[in-house]
């Protein structure tokens, strides 16, 4: 199977992979999972006074694609805020790792973790 | 397969039900013991060493057979396959993109994986392979039940969960 260069990449050297204490107030923590492979991402960020994502990190259990499109969403979302953060779509994730049409479930599968964890973020401010 | 009239192998028929070729009851609960017994006895009337000496149509149709029935036999065999080919029979299609965001089942699922990346004692690796093997069979019966009262989006989320906890049994075996 042939993976391009930034997919391994990517699954060689993750970004941000690690766990923040969900329970903390400036958590947002998206879990996601693919039906077809099976594939589970766990997408989280913390959110500073400012409102900006001020750090995030990944889990992300399945193929090189999973792992390398949670990477990259981990990393784009750092500094930027939560309404620039849910422009970012699968398609800017597939064409940055150059994905193959077969695996183009995984860019949609962080593409919907950026939004769960700002999703479960915006609940928890509710509260 | 065979023409009933004149006993000459006919050409596979491309959209012939699984269970069909094997003349087994369309539902999820089946008896490998039966369905290996019945692919045994089909494999022998299309052995390649029968069509031998027939013209080069019937080698090619008895091999077509014989690969379908091959085919068909591994996807009835196995729960996962046998019940992901019965919803497609009824138009469902389980590997349709949509993304899962039940909390309860995916915070499961991602535990059991971090436990089995963080963890090299083999006998914890097996305890949480017969947990998950556990689980699996849990949602097969869901599935099955769910079959059986014709609740097809059940039936699809059961056979989504059993992918689930199958991805995990072949990440251990991978391990152990």
């Amino acid at each position: 199977r042939f993976y391009h260069e930034k997919v391994v990449d990517h699954y060689n050297n993750p970004r941000n992979v690690g766990s923040f204490d969900a329970s903390d107030p400036s958590v947002g923590t998206g879990l996601v999972g693919a039906p077809a492979c099976g594939d589970v991402m766990k997408l989280q960020i913390r959110v500073g006074d400012d409102g900006k994502i001020v750090d995030s990190c990944f889990k992300t259990f399945g193929c090189g694609s999973a792992i390398a499109s949670s990477s990259v969403a981990s990393e784009w979302i750092k500094g930027k805020g939560m309404d620039e953060v849910s422009k970012i779509t699968n398609n800017d994730i597939a064409k940055h790792l150059s994905l193959p049409p077969v695996k183009l479930h995984c860019s949609m599968l962080a593409e919907d973790a950026i939004k769960a964890a700002i999703k479960d973020y915006d609940a928890k401010r509710k509260k | 397969m065979l023409c009933p009239a004149c006993k000459i192998i006919q050409p596979a028929n491309r959209s012939v039900n699984f269970f069909d070729i094997f003349d087994l009851k369309k539902e999820f609960e089946l008896d490998t013991g039966e369905l290996e017994k019945r692919y045994k006895n089909l494999q022998k009337k299309l052995h390649p060493d029968l069509y031998s000496m027939k013209s080069s149509k019937e080698q090619e149709y008895s091999a077509d057979q014989s690969s379908q029935v091959i085919n068909a036999y591994q996807v009835l065999l196995k729960p996962l396959s046998r019940a992901t080919y019965l919803l497609e029979t009824f138009g469902v299609d389980v590997e349709e993109e949509g993304t899962v965001t039940d909390p309860e089942i995916l915070m499961e699922v991602m535990e059991m994986q971090e436990t089995i990346s963080s963890c090299s004692d083999s006998n914890k690796l097996q305890a949480l392979k017969e947990k998950a093997y556990s689980r699996m069979l849990e949602y097969q019966k869901t599935f099955a039940e769910a079959m059986k009262r014709s609740d097809l989006d059940a039936a699809k989320e059961a056979v989504q969960r059993m992918s689930y906890f199958h991805r995990i049994i072949n990440t251990i075996i991978q391990k152990l």
